[in-house]
């Protein structure tokens, strides 16, 4: 896995663009939150992020429950408003439906259990205008096929694979030069979950659809994607090409998670540790939004936030919000973890 | 919740609780099934009394001696004017079928539009018709059919037709309709509410689905069996409320309905008579009628709690 395997767009501007994107949900305090004088406020979920995605390219965004992915990607697809930042697809303002598709994380809630596969993919094409004959193709696309034998049923009659798979096919009817999913595999069984990876990355070489795969699961992030991201409390905390984030991490937070992970490589074992274990609730400290976390802070750490620099890799396109990163001992080799033993990827 | 505990032996059945489907888990319950028996008989009488008795004109007419207890020739007895009760009693039927019906459809019409408009929109839309909904929900249905309907009775006469039916009845429809639908908007409306946040709608609204065909693509296709449910309970309402106020003489004069007959029989000092059976006929009607929609609106209400728990 490198470099190589990205096939950006030589030149010009990426294709997805999210620039210094804000959301802040307002959160409703019950009686017994005003009685207990609980603070009502806001919950910041995402804080200033940027975010590239280039033509046919696979970006994992990776992230504990609540860092803000699901959120990332709601505003992408423009369900919620940003508060403020821009997110452009090929220049454009969010309102351009037909080139970014969506994959949610629980193929048994996408699906209506009262409409059949066909009127589930034909509900985009008819919003759209576009044309009805598009439903067997898309569904062939998603690998259900033939399609004449999945277009009449309903989604009661089909595994978790199988429905994922008809929401995949959903987003390919119309056409999409980006899809998000958003922990698309992480209710299938593991054997489900190599296939749906392959059909990703089957329609991003065949197709050239670029994907940005949010996942909680760093070995997922490691099989799938040309770049990670790393989200932490809403904001970016290291991004780079898989091999520099996840083979040569920089953040101290991005470290802890790798050594977290059940590891087959005894050197990358135990290594490190997430100092305090549990994720801030509410507010993010001042400061690093680390720090209460990280066995490496310092005094300084809490005066700012750190900002998003060149990592001192100083491989292009690898990024840290560290203060210290520099200061840090390398860290150790990170073994590779495939999910259920395939790497759809393997082969590159 | 893993997904797959969605596809639980039970879920598999009741996760599509919806039209011939809701038939058949009804018939495997045996109230359910002495319920919808009656209820069909009432239908039966409703639409077709030749079935059972003589045309109307054999209802009305006094053919035999007043106040004859229930016997081979006269099943259910005659009345104080020696009409056969049983024939009188399945005429009856009519009424209580027409007004239960539309009564039904007003309210299902205003309260399901009502309530899934304000469910979906949200906002000052939901905030505005629910204030509008919790007015008329606080109006009492039997009062304002007790005022209105000697008023529109004077108004537009007696002999007045819309459609075939008398005015006097479409009174009490109205009525009905107008004082039942915020309590069934109230139900759509929470209903429709948690249905907006799920997946299958967002995902349609991400790919440009217009708020009406959400609406009638998802939201109302997920809430049909709360609306029948809702709607046979509205039957039963209705139906009493009718009774009620032809009872007291406020009815529809020319055809016979249960609550004219059992207002009839106080009138005729049946019950000190000892004519019981002729209060039995038309109170016996109402009673098994009510009962009936009850039981069927309340089996239609478990089944629907049971799916409703599978899914989450
Ligand atoms: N509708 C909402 N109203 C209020 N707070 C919300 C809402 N949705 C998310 N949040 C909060 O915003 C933060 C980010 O949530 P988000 O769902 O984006 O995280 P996530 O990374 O997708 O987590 P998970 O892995 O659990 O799906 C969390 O603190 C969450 O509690
Ligand atoms: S800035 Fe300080 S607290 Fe934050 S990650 Fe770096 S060392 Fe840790
Ligand atoms: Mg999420």
């Amino acid at each position: 896995m490198s470099d190589q395997r990205r096939i950006s767009a030589a030149s010009g501007a990426p294709l997805l663009r999210v620039r210094g994107v804000s959301v802040t949900y307002g959160v409703q305090r019950s009686i017994a939150d005003i009685l207990a004088r609980r603070p009502g406020g806001a919950i910041v979920a995402l804080d200033d992020v940027d975010l590239d995605v280039d033509a046919g390219e696979i970006v994992a965004v990776v992230g504990e429950s609540g860092s803000g992915k699901t959120t990332l990607a709601r505003v992408i697809t423009g369900l919620i408003k940003a508060e403020s930042g821009v997110v452009e697809v090929e220049g454009e303002g969010p309102n351009d439906w037909r080139s970014v598709g969506m994959v949610f994380q629980d193929p048994y809630e996408t699906l209506d259990p009262k409409r059949t596969l066909g009127e589930f993919v034909a509900e985009g094409l008819e919003a759209q205008g576009l044309p009805m004959d598009r439903i067997d193709a898309s569904l062939e696309a998603a690998e259900l096929r033939p399609a004449s034998a999945y277009r009449d049923r309903v989604p009661e009659e089909l595994s978790g694979g199988q429905r994922q798979r008809a929401v995949i096919a959903g987003a390919l009817a119309l056409n999409p030069k980006l899809v998000i999913a958003d922990e698309p595999v992480s209710m299938l069984d593991v054997s489900m979950r190599a296939q749906i990876l392959a059909l990703i990355e089957r329609l991003r070489r065949e197709q050239g659809i670029a994907w940005l795969f949010i996942t909680h699961d760093l070995s997922l992030a490691w099989a799938i994607s040309d770049r990670v991201v790393v989200l932490y409390l809403g904001a970016v905390l290291e991004e780079g090409t898989a091999e520099q984030v996840l083979r040569n991490p920089s953040h101290p937070y991005t470290r802890a998670l790798l050594a977290a992970l059940p590891s087959t490589d005894p050197r990358a074992a135990g290594t490190h540790s997430l100092a305090a274990g549990e994720i801030p609730q509410g507010a993010a400290p001042s400061g690093c939004r680390f720090r209460n976390r990280c066995a490496h802070a310092v005094e300084a750490c809490a005066s700012a936030r750190p900002p998003l620099e060149a990592a001192p890799s100083g491989a292009a396109g690898h990024r840290v919000a560290c203060f210290r990163a520099a200061e840090l001992p390398a860290a150790a080799s990170v073994a590779r973890h495939a999910p259920g033993g395939a790497t759809p990827s393997g082969g590159a | 919740m893993s997904g797959n505990a969605k596809l639980s032996v039970g879920g598999r059945i009741l996760n599509r609780v919806s039209g011939g489907n809701l038939l058949l888990l009804l018939l495997r319950r045996w109230d359910a099934r002495v319920a919808l028996a009656i209820l069909t008989l009432l239908a039966l009488s409703g639409i077709a009394p030749g079935l059972f008795v003589g045309p109307l004109q054999t209802a009305t007419t006094a053919e035999a001696a007043p106040l004859l207890p229930p016997s081979g020739a006269h099943l259910f007895g005659t009345d104080d004017l020696g009409r056969d009760l049983l024939n009188l009693t399945v005429h009856g039927a009519r009424i209580s079928l027409v007004v239960g019906a539309l009564s039904a459809v007003i309210t299902l019409l205003l309260g399901g539009g009502i309530g899934m408009i304000a469910g979906y929109r949200g906002g000052r839309t939901d905030a505005l018709l629910m204030r509008i909904a919790d007015t008329f929900l606080i109006l009492p249905t039997f009062v304002l059919a007790l005022i209105l309907a000697p008023i529109l009775r004077e108004l537009i006469g007696d002999q007045t037709e819309i459609l075939g039916i008398r005015t006097t009845l479409l009174t009490i429809v109205a009525v009905i309709g107008v004082t039942s639908w915020s309590s069934t908007a109230r139900i759509v409306r929470s209903q429709t509410l948690s249905l907006r946040e799920r997946t299958f709608v967002e995902r349609a609204r991400l790919v440009g689905l217009s708020p009406m065909r959400i609406i009638a693509r998802h939201i109302f296709p997920n809430i049909r069996t709360v609306l029948v449910a809702n709607g046979i309970v509205v039957i039963a309402g209705s139906i009493l409320t009718e009774s009620t106020l032809s009872f007291i003489g406020l009815g529809d004069p020319f055809q016979p309905s249960w609550g004219t007959i059992l207002g009839n029989a106080q009138s005729a000092a049946a019950p000190s008579l000892g004519a019981w059976w002729f209060i039995m006929a038309p109170g016996g009607a109402i009673l098994f009628t009510v009962i009936a929609c009850t039981i069927v609106g309340n089996a239609i209400d478990e089944l629907l709690d049971r799916d409703v728990r599978v899914r989450r």
